[in-house]
């Protein structure tokens, strides 16, 4: 038996110095060539990003070094065209959406809790306390005639000059991601605040210079039936766009209203059933006009009918006594012939005819012997016959 | 030996001029955007120059990039342009009108730097100069709507409602002393919302309430008014139509025997021979079969019942309707 060799030990030799250095050397240079590639690569976006052309929609502002830098004699750069630009912080670029437009809502005016769902909340409670209007927090609006009432306002808006609009008045800076809605617009100053709070301005004062069934009826101040719910509001939204627009005009904002409109117009949830019965009475009065009308045209139809049947009847009566008239002069004149030449058979030969034809119809025929003395006859003139009952024998004539 | 490692890494050494050029400039260069107003600080203090009458004035640089000196000078930079704050504090405060009512306002300014030296030195941030045009506009507004009745801010007659005379006094009540003391200038004050102390809102609803009741009875009561008057109209309508067909049936009726009228002239060769044989006429028209006819015997052909009826008379049953009228 052998016994195994034991293995030979390893012995680490450290490299030389010079080699270490080489090694580090390598490193930097790797390293410093990775730089340069990721130069050149920042170079490239750099490049890529300098050329830039402008949306259909949009109008574009070169600030370089922070003033208004014109391209090609233009302050404001549109589509169309390639434009180059010097990368941050040399030249910063600032599109306006100056074609598009915008619209703001402003819930302003609203309770704070939607007042629909509150009102499907308080029916399934049956009989909960009206929704209260708290100062500062809940929304609403006067009319002229101190009545309080709800809506939302839309304004519909573009940028008819993107200089004025970012030059002149302030722009809000994006919430951090995460602010309360509340909180984030506690900070709004900007144009678009600005033309919200216009537009409320100018709501609040249109309002308040009419009374409620003015602000819910349509077709406005103008015309137009109360009685019917829903439709236009042309004349409000008309004048609210008018009072806007004259003071953004006077600001100088650098925007064009295109459009105001109202939405959601409805009474404070406490009085809604009130409002609520006002049309159903406005709707019951227009349908007991409605049958009024039916009723009187069903009337004058069927007394058309009639009036025509009075008439048909007199012409009738006419055609048939001319009729009559003339048969019977021609049935005189035939039968004064024969009565010129037997006068008296003839007359009994027409009273015979006649009384036969007369016996013959006629339904009861009675023959009373007269010239005896107390004589009595009972007669049962009543035409129609009795009715036979069930049990009876057959019925005595 | 050291002259050619170094210019073999020139690119190296041009990156790091490149970055710590970069680094000094941006010590000693500043933007000035076209939205904003700037002032150099230097120890605390602006940088002035000469004004057209050769006193100094607090140096406001227009847009571009300027210099200033690293460390010693600083940069006080603000926006210029308007900016819309509705009013935070007071929110809620009744104010009260010339007639006793208590009114909630809410009330928004447009305001921007009027007087930037002013500005920097009495305000100096937005935080500040929103809690001083919370305090004046406030004031401005309750003095002024104090003076003014609830029928100017909400009244039927839009030629009565004064909310534009009103936010303009309130405008011109404040707007010098601002842009004087605090380098604040006032664009507009406006209204966002007026309203009533809640316990007032609920009365008004009562009032609601009531009016639409009274609303809702004027409707119904008006239906019915205008649904009478509409039938009073078709009965009247109608009769006339009947009328008028009565009186054109009673023409046309006498038309006819207008016209028959003119056969009966044949019945003057015989007038008795003509009556005689319309009575026939009429007698075979009147019985029908509910008829009852009661006859005596000397009625012909009943006459034939009697005893002796076989003896022909010597004269006829019947008079001749000609010897009769002559009596014979």
């Amino acid at each position: 038996m052998s016994r195994p060799s034991r293995p030979e030990p390893r012995i680490l030799r450290e490299p030389p110095p010079a080699a270490g250095m080489a090694a580090l050397a390598r490193a930097i240079s790797v390293f410093f060539y990775a730089m340069c590639a990721l130069l050149l690569l920042v170079l490239a976006a750099m490049v890529y990003n300098s050329f830039f052309a402008i949306k259909a929609n949009e109008e574009g502002m070169l600030f370089r070094f922070g003033r208004l830098h014109p391209v090609a004699g233009q302050e404001i750069l549109k589509s169309g065209t390639w434009y180059f630009k010097w990368p941050y912080p040399v030249d910063v670029l600032k599109v306006i959406p100056a074609q598009r437009s915008v619209t703001v809502t402003t819930r302003r005016f609203m309770p704070a809790e939607d007042p629909n769902r509150l009102a499907e909340a308080q029916r399934a409670a049956a009989g909960g306390a009206p929704q209260p209007l708290r100062p500062g927090y809940d929304g609403y609006l006067l009319t002229g005639d101190a009545n309080i009432m709800h809506l939302v306002a839309s304004m519909t808006y573009r940028v008819s000059d993107a200089k004025r609009y970012h030059l002149a008045h302030f722009e809000d800076p994006a919430p951090p991601p995460g602010t309360p809605a509340r909180e984030a617009a506690a900070k709004r100053r900007g144009t678009e605040y600005l033309l919200e709070s216009l537009l409320e301005n100018a709501t609040l004062l249109e309002v308040g210079a009419r009374p409620v069934d003015e602000v819910f009826r349509p077709g406005g101040r103008a015309g137009g039936d109360p009685a019917i719910p829903g439709g236009r509001r042309d004349s409000l939204s008309e004048a609210v766009k008018r009072r806007v627009t004259a003071t953004i005009e006077r600001l100088d904002v650098g925007v064009e209203v295109l459009d105001v409109s109202f939405v959601e117009i409805q009474a404070p949830l406490a009085v809604q059933s009130a409002f609520s019965d006002v049309f159903s009475a406005a709707a019951d009065r227009q349908t007991e006009i409605a049958r009024a009308l039916a009723g009187e045209k069903q009337g004058l139809i069927e007394a058309e009918g009639k009036a025509a049947r009075i008439l048909g009847d007199a012409r009738a009566y006419k055609s048939r006594v001319v009729e009559n008239v003339s048969a019977f002069a021609a049935y005189f004149a035939t039968v004064l012939g024969e009565y010129e030449k037997n006068p008296e058979t003839m007359l009994v030969s027409l009273y015979a005819d006649t009384l036969r034809d007369v016996l013959k119809v006629a339904g009861s025929r009675y023959v009373v012997q007269t010239g005896g003395p107390d004589q009595e006859l009972r007669v049962m003139i009543n035409p129609e016959p009795e009715k036979p009952k069930p049990a009876a024998g057959p019925a005595t004539p | 030996m050291p002259k050619r490692n170094l210019m073999q890494h020139w690119i190296a050494i041009a990156m790091a001029a490149a970055v710590v050029l970069i680094f000094l400039l941006a010590l000693v260069v500043f933007q000035v955007s076209e939205t904003e107003m700037v002032m150099v600080m230097r120890l605390g203090k602006p940088r002035t120059e000469a004004g057209p009458a050769g006193a100094p004035r607090v140096k406001i640089y227009p847009p571009g990039a300027h210099f200033k000196w690293p460390l010693v000078e600083a940069l006080w930079r603000h926006d210029n342009r308007l900016q819309c704050y509705e009013l935070q504090k007071g929110q809620t405060e009744q104010v009260q009108t010339a007639d006793e009512y208590q009114a909630i306002v809410t009330t928004f300014v447009l305001w921007r730097i009027g007087d930037p030296a002013v500005f920097q030195r009495a305000v100096s941030t937005t935080a500040a100069a929103e809690n001083i045009l919370d305090n004046k506009v406030r004031d401005a507004r309750n003095n002024i709507l104090g003076r003014h009745r609830l029928g100017d801010l909400i009244n039927t007659d839009p030629k009565r409602v004064k909310i534009p005379e009103v936010e303009a006094e309130i405008l011109g009540f404040m707007k010098d002393a601002c842009l004087r003391d605090f380098g604040i200038a006032i664009e507009m004050v406006g209204f966002k919302h007026l309203g009533f102390p809640e316990e007032v809102n609920n009365k008004v609803f009562d009032r609601m309430r009531a009016e639409r009741q009274r609303k809702s009875g004027d409707f119904r009561a008006e239906g019915t008014r205008d649904a009478l008057k509409i039938k009073a109209r078709a009965e009247q309508g109608v009769k006339e139509m009947l009328d008028k067909a009565e009186a054109e049936a009673t023409k046309i009726r006498a038309e006819g025997d207008s016209i028959a009228a003119r056969s009966y002239e044949v019945f003057a060769r015989n007038p008795r021979l003509a009556v005689f044989l319309r009575k026939l006429e009429a007698l075979r028209q009147g019985v029908d079969a509910k008829t009852t006819l009661i006859l005596d015997t000397q009625t012909p052909p009943y006459d034939l019942l009697r005893p002796g009826a076989t003896l022909l008379p010597a004269a006829g049953p019947l008079r001749n309707p000609d010897a009769a009228a002559q009596g014979k």
